[in-house]
């Protein structure tokens, strides 16, 4: 029988708990204060409500009403679909492959942070501590300090895949989503306490009116929507499959982003405040001490946790151990879209499929913790995230709204709603979800085809980048041609116990 | 902290966890109100369709 979530409390929290990831922490605070501070609210709102929302009622009621992994769900609705579905499940095992290495450095900053071994100097500390190479190629051999906290990582991420879908994702989200509350609050008052706090917060959120007028500023406003909330890379068409039949969509999707740009903003309120009291420090503009991604968060944060006047270890361990437990229930959720989508469509078990999808995926990230780790994360990140996510998305609205009946999935989308959704959803989709991923994808590629990506060499590109996404696609081709259990496609087919 | 900050602050605050409480309290009433149905039609049980 497939697995079912014990309750729908537990299937919002590990939406929540998928959604609310590394990114809600290191990147939107940076994203909403260089594109027009608090004036970047209203396209953020707009996205919210326009694409957002309505992809994932798209996703859940897609997922619940076909049952299963990506690909078979796709298939479900159309046969020559099921590309789509493996394209989605293989970009969301590139992402798990390397979310392990982040998730490996955080557990070792975790132990730094009670002597703050990195010192006076964060970022060259980083760079030494991971052996870093001059190029994505030079791969300089396996870290091995690496080794003990990385098998660590895999074993618990293992134990919760193998337990299943009630008794290991739900549980664990149950147990994380409060933990990691409960540390972002203790940043949030503590940056709140510190002197200069108020700066770094003028910073985040005054509002610039006139970026409202540049469209970079809406389409980071759609990106950081699209990104945050694991759409469009199988996770909610996995996770939605394994709801009741009778049971609320509509309700559930606006619950599961509230809640995720929500955390946002919260987690951000903690950033800034902290990026103030360091500017404050230093003497400088908080412009100069902001930043994102895996700089903020391995060279700026340790420099403010030495620089705090008490409590470092405390500060260090809570922000560290934030990013665990975002990372962690954000991990589960990706490995889970690819798990189901092997049990899925072929005669396999769960802890078979949960076999087959974790042994490659444990080999390959090992290519994470050599020298070379931390550049090809960073080619591998920005071309699956910005070429591979976008094209799945873009694709994935085509084909619902031009090629299958909206209408019927709008439909079945009320069917069971606490309240119900009018056909702007449709004119959502259809037009400016379409157009606004559609102008995303084409900026990101036209961009990369013409100026690379950061200063790696274009070798470094072709592998890492453009290679990611050629594997991506001939992974999907091979897997969309390999033979699945009779009647896989057809849901009225199939029996009984194995959709519900 | 400016005028403009605080404002664009609290819209954020409140329109976020505001809209998420909402929703909350709209799926809190639903279930309430569903719950004595179920029992009536299934003994409270959701049997699955045949």
């Amino acid at each position: 029988m497939r697995d079912q979530w014990n309750s729908k409390v537990g299937f919002l929290l590990a939406a929540i708990g998928s959604a609310v990831g590394l990114g809600n922490i290191w990147r939107f605070p940076y994203v909403a204060a260089t594109n027009g501070g608090g004036a970047f609210l209203l396209p953020y709102f707009f996205a919210i409500i326009t694409a957002g929302i309505p992809i994932l009622i798209l996703e859940y009621t897609m997922g619940k009403t076909y049952r299963g992994g990506a690909p078979v769900t796709w298939a479900r609705m159309n046969r020559r679909f099921e590309w789509l579905g493996w394209f989605q499940a293989m970009v969301a095992f590139i992402i798990g492959i390397y979310y392990f290495a982040i998730i490996v450095w955080v557990v070792c900053y975790i132990g730094f942070s009670f002597t703050q071994a990195w010192g006076a100097d964060p970022s060259g500390f980083f760079v030494e501590f991971l052996g870093l190479t001059d190029s994505a190629l030079h791969l300089g051999g396996i870290q091995t300090k690496l080794i003990f906290p990385f098998l660590l990582i895999w074993a618990i991420a293992a134990f919760i895949m193998y337990k299943g879908v009630s008794k290991g994702i739900e549980l664990a989200c149950k147990i994380c989503l409060p933990i990691l509350f409960i540390l972002i609050l203790i940043l949030v008052i503590r940056g709140l306490t510190l002197p200069g706090a108020v700066d770094g917060l003028e910073y985040m959120f005054k509002p610039d009116w006139r970026a409202l007028k540049e469209p970079s500023v809406w389409v980071a406003a759609y990106g950081q929507i699209f990104y945050s909330l694991s759409i469009a890379f199988a996770i909610m068409l996995a996770y939605s499959s394994y709801l009741p039949k009778k049971t609320d969509v509509v309700n559930s999707a606006f619950i599961t982003a509230t809640a995720n740009h929500g955390f946002e903003i919260f987690a951000g309120i903690g950033v800034f405040s902290i990026m103030g009291y360091m500017a404050m420090e230093q003497g400088v503009p908080v412009s100069e001490v902001a930043g994102a991604g895996i700089g903020l968060a391995f060279m700026t944060f340790p420099t403010a946790i030495s620089a705090l006047p008490a409590l470092n270890t405390l500060f260090g361990v809570c922000f560290f151990g934030a990013l665990l437990t975002a990372g962690i229930t954000s991990l589960i959720s990706i490995l889970q879209a690819v798990v189901s989508s092997f049990h899925d469509k072929f005669e396999i078990s769960h802890k078979k499929a949960v076999t087959v999808v974790m042994v490659p995926a444990f080999v390959l990230s090992l290519l994470f913790i050599t020298g070379a780790g931390m550049n090809i994360l960073d080619i591998v990140d920005a071309f699956i995230n910005n070429i591979g996510i976008a094209g799945a998305g873009v694709i994935e609205v085509i084909l619902v709204t031009r090629f299958f009946n909206t209408e019927k999935l709008r439909q079945e989308a009320n069917s069971y709603s606490n309240f119900s959704i009018g056909r702007w959803w449709v004119f959502s989709l259809r037009i400016i979800t379409t157009v606004v991923l559609g102008i995303m994808l084409f900026l990101n590629t036209r961009d990369y085809l013409y100026n690379g990506y950061g200063e790696y060499a274009s070798s470094d590109i072709a592998v890492f980048g453009w290679g990611t996404i050629l594997l991506v696609v001939v992974l999907a081709d091979f897997l969309t041609a390999m033979k699945g259990k009779d009647g896989y496609r057809d849901l009225d087919k199939i029996a009984y116990k194995e959709v519900n | 902290m400016s005028a403009g900050a605080i404002v664009m602050f609290l819209v954020a605050a409140i329109g976020l966890w505001g809209g998420c409480g909402v929703s909350i309290a709209i799926a809190m009433r639903h279930n309430k109100k569903n719950k004595p149905k179920m029992a009536q039609a299934d003994g409270g049980e959701e049997k699955p369709e045949e």
